[in-house]
């Protein structure tokens, strides 16, 4: 039995991709070593689930409860592996680690963004990590992360992908309209998505007299979208986007149905932050989707004909130059089926998960 | 290092600060009407006792009012924490002598344990949730 830890509500709107993930994750291990069920907090009750079934609940008013309970499953379902996903540390979740540490539960620590202490807020979260984390590398002997790094707080790393689960999505029916390019971009309307950079770039597009029809889909709510609201109006380009609101399930695959070209993370130079591997480029490339980024995506190489990279920057996105990439792809014959190939050939979960398997299932 | 003594004072900081966050939380989510409604059709939840007349209890009532027959708020000390006269309140002995089996939805957080166990020795345990449990959308 392996568990695989969360300390977020996974049950947030805001949080549908990391749900998405930790699910496809969590059945990746469990293809490799038997049943292995997933844990979140949300409103104050610990949650263990398999995919969409609730396996057990109970009240967990703080984090310390929450690790209290992880600890009574642990015990209850005789766990030996966990996968945990890093959650911050205080002092709670370093008195978890040492009693794994104590009853030789071997585990992978993943943290899902290194470094992160510039999109960290100033403050007693902030504080406390920067104190507490000297100490995590006493009780775990490996760190599975999505950057180049080898070795963190002194521990070696397992270097992974945002990969994606095939069997839950399809690839977009969308045929090519000639005289129109619709975009879409789809997250939870953070800061280092970057949008108002492609809305500015839009407002540019139509004011210098942009002959093609491009429009955008914004699909997902969170903190930005009111900017993103305000800077549409500011460029008078209301007729052009769409702001779809969450979407999930076929909704959302309808939404794909109507795009042509997946808009990525415009604004990870806000974090200083320069490659990466997002959950929703892995989704883009599965349902084949060409793409445009504002960083270097860690799982394809710099010559692939279906990405577009543009400055990691502030600069407004030149839409013409999207207009010219999407062309060119679609020139291509087969070029969706082509991009998510790419998908099931090199970002299955089973495929990227396979050596954090490999080391938990060694002996302790 | 910190000391030991400085650990234990940080670690109740911590607690009291993720009680003070839930509730804050939980208040806000009350505000959420089609998530609250949703999830009193989803239960089936027709008649229903509120335990608490702190904040909690009193922004539930408003937010379930409509959605469900709401019997009266319960709290031990027989009243609300801010005077509302429209609200129905008794206490937990009255309530006891009344209850017949209807859905108990407990409100305050950090006494939550201590409540549930009193409460359970004659509320069904399909009947008596928390707060969470209702806006948890499980």
């Amino acid at each position: 039995m392996v568990f695989y830890i969360t300390f977020r509500n996974l049950n947030s709107t805001g949080h549908a991709g990391i749900r998405k993930k930790v699910i496809a994750q969590t059945k990746a291990l469990e293809k490799e070593m038997g049943r292995a069920y997933y844990t979140f907090w949300c409103n104050q009750m610990a949650y263990l689930m398999h995919e969409e079934e609730v396996i057990e609940q109970e009240l967990a008013i703080t984090r310390r409860e929450y690790g209290n309970v992880l600890i009574h499953w642990i015990e209850k379902h005789r766990v030996k592996r966990t996968y945990v996903r890093y959650p911050l540390s205080d002092q709670s979740f370093i008195d978890f680690l040492r009693y794994q540490k104590e009853k030789e539960i071997r585990t992978v620590l993943e943290i899902p963004t290194y470094p992160y202490d510039d999109e960290l807020p100033e403050g007693r979260g902030k504080k406390e990590d920067i104190y507490y984390r000297r100490m995590v590398g006493e009780y775990i002997d490996i760190i599975s992360t999505y950057s180049y790094d080898t070795e963190i707080w002194g521990k070696k790393c397992i270097k992974l992908i945002n990969g994606i689960d095939l069997d839950k999505i399809s690839l977009s029916n969308r045929k090519k309209e000639h005289d129109q390019i619709v975009m879409i971009a789809v997250g939870c309307m953070e800061p280092w998505h970057g949008f108002e950079r492609l809305i500015e770039g839009m407002g540019n597009y139509y004011l210098t007299g942009g002959d093609r029809k491009v429009y955008l889909q914004l699909v997902g709510e969170g903190v930005e979208l009111n900017r993103y609201r305000r800077e549409i109006e500011h460029f008078k380009i209301q007729e052009y986007v769409e702001i779809c609101g969450q979407k999930e399930g076929d909704a959302l695959t309808e939404c794909f149905n109507h795009s042509d070209i997946a808009i990525g993370s415009l604004g990870f130079y806000k974090n200083g932050i320069t490659e990466g591997s997002p959950i929703k480029g892995a989704e883009y490339c599965a349902r084949g989707l060409p793409m445009v980024i504002g960083y270097t995506d860690m799982r394809f190489p710099k010559d692939i004909p279906f990405i577009l990279q543009v400055s990691n920057d502030n600069s407004a996105v030149n839409i013409e130059q999207i207009v010219n990439f999407y062309d060119c792809v679609t020139a291509r014959k087969n070029y969706q089926m082509e991009i998510q190939n790419y998908a099931a050939q090199y970002l299955s979960w089973n495929r990227i998960m396979k050596p954090v398997a490999e080391y938990l299932k060694k002996e302790a | 290092m910190l000391s030991e003594r400085e650990e234990e004072l940080i670690g109740l900081y911590a607690d009291e600060i993720d009680i003070i966050t839930a509730c804050y939380e939980m208040m806000g989510k009350l505000l959420d009407q089609n998530q609250i409604a949703s999830r009193i059709e989803e239960l089936k939840i027709e008649e229903l006792y509120i335990y608490g007349g702190g904040y909690l209890g009193i922004q539930l009532y408003r937010a379930v009012e409509g959605l469900a027959n709401i019997l009266s708020i319960v709290d031990k000390s027989g009243g609300l924490l801010l005077t509302l006269p429209d609200l129905p309140v008794m206490d937990l002995d009255t309530w006891k002598q009344q209850y017949k089996d209807e859905w108990v939805i407990i409100t305050p957080i950090k006494h939550y344990r201590t409540i549930y166990k009193e409460l359970i020795t004659f509320v069904p345990s399909d009947r008596l949730i928390f707060l969470g449990e209702l806006q948890g959308g499980k």
